[in-house]
C-alpha cells in the first residue's frame, strides 16, 4: 500500500483495493490559523450566502442567459406579483428569448404580453391562459411558436422524466428563512399548499425564493427544504392578500347550479360508489363545490366516513374533513385562506406535490385512487370528449388543470354543466378543443338531462331504473339545439398558436388561429 | 287521470331568459305575469315578448298561463286579445270579486277564439281571489262558468284592502285560505294556496305549503325556483302511504274476487272511500314518477 | 321616428329602430355570440319588421346572447314605439 500525508500530518491510503481511490484532507489547520477560530469554519460567511439583496442580483447570479427555461407556480392566483416582477428585471437585463414553463397563467399575468412583443419571451409552456393574453396569443398570434398545454400530472411528468429542463426556478413563498427552507402555510400571503413548485425545485438546475417574509431559521414546516434552494430574495410584497384569496369557498346559490348538484348528486349515490371508504374531488365552484353539500347530506344520514377528498382544497371539504367526514385530505392546490390555515392546525390535511397528485409515470399518484371525480366543461361533444380551455367563440378562457388526470383515474368520472349558456349550447358535435377523452367520462349531468356513456352499461342499467332524466348524449345535443337554435361554425386560420398534449405527453389536439 | 297543478310558478314577462330558463324546475304551472310584476312603460314590451316567446319556445308538459292586466285597464283587453292571438290559452284574472267578472272575460275570450279560428271554450280561467269581497263569492266565481279550472288566493291584496297585514301564523287569512279549497271543491275545480314572498325563509315557506296541503289546497303560487321542488315533495305520496295503499288495493281486489263485503287491512275496517283514496294515492305517485 | 325597447343585459337585447321612407331593413348588430348566431339574430329582426309591415329601417341591435324570439320582441316594440304601426 502507498501512502501521503495529509495535512493534519496523518498517513492515509491513497488506495484500497475494492474501495477505490481516496483523497486527502487538506482543510486548514488550526495551529496555521492566523484569522481565529471561525475562519476554520464553514458557516462563516453561510448566513449571507444564499440571501441576495435584489431579484435582479439573483437573477444575475443564478445565470440566466437567453433562450434558457424558467418556471413559476400560480398558487397566488390573481393576487400574484412575482412572474410580473421577475420578468421585468429579466427584461431590464435585456434577456431574451425565455421559455416560460408556468403551472399556469392567469390575468394578472397580462403584462406577459409586452414582454412577448418585445422578445424576451418566446416559448410558454401552461396549463391555461385568461383575458388579453389568451385573446393576443389566439387572434393576433404574438407567439411564434405554438404554446404547449400540460396538465398538472403532464407538466410533473415532462419535468420529472427529464423531457423539458428548468434552468430556474423561481418559487414565491409567503413564508422563508434564510437557507431557504419554506412553505405557503404562514405570513400575510400565505396561500397554503406548494404542490406545483414542489416538482420544480427537485428538478430545476437552480432555484431561487421569492418571500416577503424571512423568518428566523429554521422555517417549519417545509415544504421545499433548503437542500435545493440556491438563493434567496425578500420582497415587500409577493401578492396581494385580498386577491390571493378571496375567503371561503361560498357554497352556489345559483338555483340552476343547485339543480345540476343535485341530480349529480344522485347519480353518485344511484351508482354505488358512495360507500364507506370511498375516495372523491370535485371542482371548486359552481355546481361542481355544491355537489359536496349533496353528498354531506347523504354520508351524515348514513353515517358514511371516506378515506380522502382530493384536489383543489376548499374551505368546504376542510369542512367535512373536521366533521369526520373524510379521513384525510390530499391538498395539491389551496383554494381560500381558511382552508389554508387547516394545513397547520390538522396532521391529516396533507400536502402533496403536483407530481404525487397526478404524474402518470410515477410510482403511483393519487388520481388513481379516487373513486369519485366531479368535473366541468366548456363544451362536451357526442363522444363524450370534453373541452375546459376553449369558449365556443374559440377564444382560450380556461385551463386544463387536472382535468385528464383525475378524468383517467377516477372509476366514476362525472362532468357536470349547464345545457346551456347564455345562448351557447355545450353539448354540440364536435368540440372545438379536446382537453380529455370521451372514453373516460362516464356521465354528462346537465340541468335538463343526464347522459351516461355507452361504455359504461352497468351505470347506464342502474340509472335507467331511477326516475332520473337519462337520454342519449345526442337528445341531450338536439334539446340544446332546440332551443339556442344551430350555431354556425367557427372561422379557424392556418396557423397553429397551441397544442395540447396528453398527460403521457402524446398530442390530443391543437388550437389554431381564431381569425 | 286528473291534471296536476301542485306548482304555480310566477315569472315576470318582462326576462327573457326566464321563458328559457324557468322549465329547467319543472313546475307544473307557469304564469308569466304582465300585471304586476310589470311598470307601466314596459306594459307593451312585457307583451310583446310573451307573444313571441309563446309562438317559439317549446313549453313541454308544462301548463303556461298569462296573468293579464284588469280588463278595466288600458292594458288587460288587448292583453287578452294578444296573448291567446298568439297561443296562450289559459289566462290568470287578477282581482275576481264577482261572477260578472268572470263572465265579462268569458265573453271576451268568445270573441277572440271566434276571430282567431279557435274552438269556442278552448280558453280556460284561473280566477285570482284577492280580495274580502272576492272570497266571500268565491263560489260564485269558482261555478260562473266551465272555462274556470281554479281559483287561486291573493294574499297581499286580501290584506291590504282588509286594512291589516300578514303575519306569521296568518291569522288574518284564517277564513279566507280555509274558503277557497272548499269553494274549489264544490265545483271540482282546483285551488293555488298565495305566494310567500321571503325567498330566505325555506322552513316558513315548507309551513305554509304543508298547512296549504292539509287544508285542501290543489297546490301553492312560488316565485322563486327553489320553492318549486320543496312543494313537489310536500305533496308527494311518501313510501309507507303507497305501500298501504298497494295493501288496501290487493286486499279490495282479492276480496272481491270472493264476494266478501267487508275487508280487514290490518286489523282496520276498509270501505269505499278509502278504497278510493288509496286508488288516488297511487295514481298520484304513477303521475309524479 | 326611433323606437327603443329592450336591455343591455345577459340573455336579452337592446334594440333601437329608425323608421325611414326609403333604403331598405337595415341591421346593425354588436353581439357578443356574433361568430356563432349572428345571421340568425339578424334575420329574427328583419322577419319582425316585415310581419309589422315595415319596408324601410335602420335596425341597431346591442345583443348579448338574446334569442331569437326575444329579438323579435324587441324589434316589434321598438317598432311601435317609434310609431309604426
Amino acid at each position: 500500500m502507498e501512502y501521503i500525508i495529509n495535512s493534519l500530518e496523518r498517513r492515509i491510503p491513497n488506495y484500497i483495493e475494492g474501495i477505490g481511490e481516496l483523497k486527502a484532507y487538506e482543510g486548514k489547520s488550526l495551529k496555521a490559523n492566523q484569522a481565529g477560530k471561525l475562519a476554520s469554519k464553514e458557516n462563516a460567511d453561510t448566513a449571507s450566502r444564499k440571501v441576495v439583496p435584489s431579484l435582479r442580483e439573483a437573477v444575475i447570479r443564478s445565470g440566466l442567459k437567453d433562450g434558457m427555461r424558467i418556471s413559476f407556480h400560480h398558487h397566488l392566483r390573481n393576487g400574484d406579483y412575482v412572474l410580473n416582477m421577475v420578468m421585468d428585471v429579466i427584461a431590464g437585463l435585456g434577456i431574451k428569448d425565455i421559455t416560460i414553463c408556468a403551472s399556469s397563467l392567469i390575468s394578472a399575468h397580462e403584462p406577459l404580453i409586452g414582454h412577448i412583443k418585445n422578445g424576451v419571451v418566446t416559448g410558454i409552456e401552461t396549463s391555461g391562459i385568461r383575458g388579453e393574453l389568451a385573446k393576443e396569443i389566439v387572434t393576433n398570434c404574438i407567439l411564434e411558436k405554438p404554446v404547449i398545454f400540460r396538465s398538472h400530472g403532464g407538466r410533473a411528468r415532462a419535468i420529472e422524466n427529464g423531457e423539458i429542463k428548468i434552468d430556474i426556478a423561481f418559487i414565491a413563498a409567503s413564508c422563508c428563512d434564510e437557507m431557504g427552507n419554506m412553505n405557503g402555510q404562514k405570513g400575510k400571503s400565505a396561500f397554503g399548499s406548494m404542490g406545483y413548485p414542489m416538482v420544480d425545485a427537485y428538478y430545476a438546475d437552480k432555484v431561487v425564493a421569492i418571500t416577503d417574509n424571512l423568518v428566523e431559521y429554521p422555517v417549519y414546516p417545509v415544504s421545499i427544504p433548503q437542500t435545493v434552494v440556491d438563493y434567496v430574495v425578500v420582497v415587500d410584497q409577493i401578492g396581494n392578500p385580498e386577491k390571493i384569496s378571496e375567503g371561503a369557498t361560498r357554497m352556489t346559490k345559483n338555483p340552476q347550479e343547485l339543480v345540476i348538484a343535485e341530480y349529480a348528486g344522485r347519480v353518485l349515490i344511484e351508482s354505488g360508489f358512495v360507500k364507506q371508504g370511498f375516495s372523491f374531488q370535485a371542482g371548486s365552484g359552481g355546481a361542481s363545490l355544491a355537489v359536496a353539500k349533496y353528498l354531506k347530506e347523504y354520508m351524515k344520514d348514513n353515517g358514511i366516513t371516506g378515506s380522502f377528498a382530493s384536489g383543489g382544497i376548499t374551505s368546504y371539504m376542510v369542512e367535512m374533513l373536521e366533521e369526520g367526514l373524510f379521513k384525510a385530505l390530499l391538498d395539491t392546490q389551496t383554494f381560500d385562506c381558511i382552508a389554508a390555515k387547516s394545513l397547520e392546525r390538522n396532521k391529516n390535511h396533507i400536502e402533496m406535490s403536483a407530481s404525487m397528485y397526478a404524474n402518470p409515470i410515477s410510482k403511483g399518484c393519487t388520481a388513481e385512487k379516487l373513486d369519485i371525480m366531479i368535473l366541468s366543461a366548456t363544451e362536451v361533444d357526442t363522444s363524450f370528449n370534453i373541452n375546459a380551455m376553449t369558449a365556443s367563440t374559440g377564444v382560450i378562457m380556461g385551463a386544463i388543470g387536472g382535468h385528464p388526470d383525475t378524468a383517467a383515474g377516477a372509476k366514476l368520472t362525472v362532468c357536470v354543466t349547464p345545457l346551456i349558456r347564455k345562448r351557447i349550447p355545450i353539448i354540440v358535435d364536435e368540440v372545438l378543443t379536446v382537453i380529455t377523452p370521451g372514453n373516460v367520462v362516464d356521465v354528462v349531468v346537465t340541468d335538463r338531462g343526464i347522459a351516461v356513456n355507452p361504455n359504461n352499461r352497468e351505470l347506464l342499467e342502474k340509472l335507467s331504473q331511477t326516475d332520473l332524466p337519462i337520454c342519449t348524449i345526442e337528445e341531450l345535443k338536439e334539446m340544446a339545439e332546440k332551443i339556442t337554435g344551430k350555431p354556425e361554425k367557427i372561422e379557424f386560420g392556418e396557423k397553429i398558436v397551441g397544442v395540447i398534449e396528453y398527460r403521457d405527453g402524446t398530442i390530443i389536439d391543437v388550437i389554431r388561429q381564431v381569425i | 287521470m286528473k291534471r296536476l297543478r301542485r306548482t304555480m310558478l310566477f315569472c315576470p314577462a318582462t326576462e327573457p331568459k326566464l321563458y328559457i330558463n324557468s322549465l329547467i324546475y319543472r313546475p307544473d304551472c307557469i304564469i308569466f305575469d304582465l300585471e304586476d310584476a310589470v311598470t307601466y312603460s314596459e306594459k307593451d314590451s312585457a307583451r310583446d315578448l310573451l307573444c313571441e316567446a309563446v309562438k317559439a319556445v317549446d313549453f313541454g308538459d308544462v301548463e303556461v298561463f298569462a296573468r293579464v292586466n284588469s280588463l278595466d285597464s288600458e292594458f288587460g283587453i288587448t292583453d287578452v286579445r294578444e296573448v291567446v292571438k298568439a297561443g296562450i290559452r289559459n289566462i290568470r284574472l287578477p282581482m275576481c270579486e264577482s261572477k260578472e267578472d268572470v263572465l265579462k272575460l268569458d265573453e271576451l275570450l268568445y270573441e277572440v277564439e271566434e276571430n282567431n279560428g279557435i274552438p269556442a271554450g278552448t280558453v280556460k280561467i284561473q280566477c285570482a281571489i284577492e280580495t274580502p269581497k272576492g272570497v266571500l263569492n268565491a263560489y260564485d266565481i269558482a261555478s260562473a262558468c266551465c272555462r274556470v279550472i281554479a281559483i287561486s288566493f291573493g294574499a297581499e291584496d286580501f290584506t291590504r284592502v282588509l286594512c291589516t297585514e300578514r303575519t306569521r301564523d296568518a291569522k288574518e287569512l284564517y277564513l279566507a285560505r280555509h274558503y277557497i279549497p272548499l269553494a274549489a271543491s264544490a265545483v271540482g275545480i282546483d285551488s293555488i294556496d298565495t305566494v310567500w314572498k321571503d325567498i330566505d325563509d325555506m322552513e316558513g315557506f315548507r309551513n305554509e305549503a304543508r298547512e296549504a296541503k292539509e287544508i285542501g289546497f290543489s297546490g301553492k303560487s312560488c316565485i322563486h325556483p327553489l320553492q318549486v321542488k320543496e312543494v313537489h315533495k310536500i305533496y308527494a305520496p311518501g313510501e309507507k302511504e303507497i305501500e298501504e295503499s298497494k295493501s288496501i288495493i290487493t286486499a279490495a281486489e282479492e276480496a272481491e274476487k270472493k264476494g266478501i263485503g267487508v275487508i280487514l287491512v290490518n286489523g282496520k275496517m276498509v270501505d269505499a272511500p278509502i278504497i278510493a283514496k288509496a286508488n288516488r294515492i297511487l295514481e298520484r305517485a304513477m303521475q309524479i314518477r | 321616428m326611433i323606437g327603443t325597447a329592450g336591455k343591455e343585459s345577459k340573455q336579452d337585447c337592446l334594440v333601437k329602430v329608425d323608421l325611414r321612407k326609403e333604403g331598405g331593413l337595415e341591421v346593425s348588430l354588436t353581439s357578443s355570440v356574433g361568430k356563432l348566431f349572428g345571421n340568425q339574430i339578424r334575420k329574427a329582426a328583419v322577419e319582425a319588421a316585415e310581419e309589422l309591415g315595415i319596408k324601410h329601417a335602420f335596425i341597431e341591435i346591442i345583443d348579448d346572447g338574446c334569442f331569437d324570439f326575444a329579438v323579435k320582441a324587441r324589434t316589434k316594440t321598438a317598432i311601435k314605439r317609434a310609431g309604426g304601426n
